[in-house]
């Protein structure tokens, strides 16, 4: 990802908002956590 | 165990830090030792089955040239543990991605079995050389890949395992991956899919039945890909974090503009394996592609599931890309000139992913539904809007 935003926004301030996406992206994933949800089946097989 | 656990993540947490902590030479024998730990909490019988099974494959194959006898006795011995457990979870009332504890079924034993067939039939071609019990435990009792893939080969793993080595892009690589993995499984997949669009979906009017059942058509299918993804992106992550680069298995399938195209998007390392050991044998047997395709998505169907409804779901898609295939060949020559203009080209294009997607999520009913009146049913209450007649057939 970093890769990316340094392509755009070059390194300092690409290291900067790959950090806000990383940090974005695990708060995200620790509200949708609390979200009741149904048990989903996996793909054991 | 959840996925989206703690407990997973301590276990790949746990994982990393033992397997960097050890000396190189003992890092591998580790990892297997741990892997069958992991088997032995999750269901002891899954453990002992699955070492029996790699003592007696690799026994059979353990010789400098394997004799075609020992490789159609060893693969034989595959398919039939294969087929008798599948068959056994099956008659249990197990469905294709149930939660396997529940059943008895070692745990990502269709992974384990296509891992053993495409080891026992490299070592008969002879492209493999005689491994050591070590490297072939190693191969095969390999944590990340264990459960739910990618069915990674045995050449790659080897020569990767040989020169294990410390590299910082590739643990922030897999740090990357296991984040995109969870984001995909708890966000897209649980939060956004199941829970907001399921919510939606419950809220839809009775009388309005066939954008309901058709949203849930299309729930399901982006349910199966954020969910499968996101655990092949946490596998693969988890992989790079022990110094191995395992076969990537998704590649944007349902932005795909064919439906061959999207099996080489879907599930890669199981469609891999299948054109080599299904598709290139028959097709080199018959010389006849379309028979072959048929063959080849019959063993897909059969890999998830031996049942009719699999082997039917097999089919739909091995006629989807016959079709296709033959509407290349007419495309060619009735293809008007105008076509090829950028905005034309690219509304075909967006009209091609649409007509894929829904082929794909609407073959998903196959499987999902309880029985074959069920889906026709679905499709046509979905499709024609008269599903209560169905009831009658």
């Amino acid at each position: 990802m970093f890769r990316i935003y340094k392509k755009y926004f070059g390194a300092r301030l690409g290291s900067i908002v790959t950090g806000l996406t990383y940090a974005a992206m695990i708060l995200l994933i620790l509200y949708a956590s609390l979200y009741p949800h149904a048990e989903l089946k996996y793909v054991a097989l | 165990m959840d996925f989206l656990s703690l407990e997973w993540f301590s276990v790949i947490v746990g994982t990393v830090s033992l397997y960097w902590l050890a000396p190189a030479n003992a890092r591998q024998p580790l990892l297997v030792v741990l892997t069958l730990l992991f088997l032995a909490v999750a269901s002891i019988e899954s453990a002992a089955i699955l070492v029996v099974f790699a003592l007696a494959t690799y026994s059979l194959t353990n010789v400098e040239h394997v004799s075609r006898m020992r490789a159609i006795l060893a693969s034989l011995l595959v398919l039939a543990t294969l087929s008798y457990f599948k068959l056994r979870f099956f008659n249990a009332g197990g469905r294709a991605g149930d939660i396997i504890a529940n059943v008895a079924i070692p745990l990502g034993l269709s992974y384990y079995a296509f891992r053993c067939l495409h080891f026992v039939l490299e070592r008969y071609r002879n492209t493999i050389t005689q491994p050591s019990m070590k490297d072939y435990f190693g191969y095969l009792f390999y944590l990340p890949t264990i459960v739910v893939g990618p069915i990674n080969r045995f050449q790659e793993y080897y020569a990767q395992a040989a020169q294990i080595e410390w590299r910082a892009d590739q643990l922030s690589g897999g740090l990357e991956r296991i984040l995109f993995g969870y984001f995909k499984v708890a966000v897209l997949g649980y939060f956004l899919i199941n829970g907001i669009l399921g919510d939606a979906i419950a809220g839809i009017e009775p009388d309005n039945e066939a954008l309901a059942l058709y949203l849930s058509i299309l729930q399901d299918g982006f349910i199966l890909y954020f969910l499968f993804s996101g655990f092949s992106d946490i596998a693969i992550g988890f992989s790079l974090l022990l110094g191995i680069r395992v076969m990537e298995n998704f590649n944007w399938p349902y932005l795909q503009k064919n439906i061959s195209d999207f099996w080489r998007g879907w599930h890669i390392s199981l469609t891999s394996w299948v054109r080599d050991y299904v598709y290139f044998p028959v097709l080199g047997a018959s010389r006849n592609p379309y028979l072959a395709t048929l063959a080849t998505f019959t063993a897909i169907g059969l890999w998830h599931e031996i049942s009719l409804r699999y082997i039917t779901w097999g089919l739909y898609h091995g006629i989807g890309v016959m079709v296709w295939r033959r509407f290349q060949v007419i495309k060619r020559k009735v293809r008007p000139s105008w076509c090829s203009l950028p905005i034309p080209a690219m509304v075909f294009s967006a009209l091609s992913i649409l007509v894929t997607v829904h082929f794909v999520m609407f073959g998903l009913v196959i499987v999902n539904q309880e029985d074959f009146s069920a889906v026709l049913y679905v499709y046509s209450t979905v499709l024609f809007f008269w599903g209560d007649d169905v009831s009658y057939l």
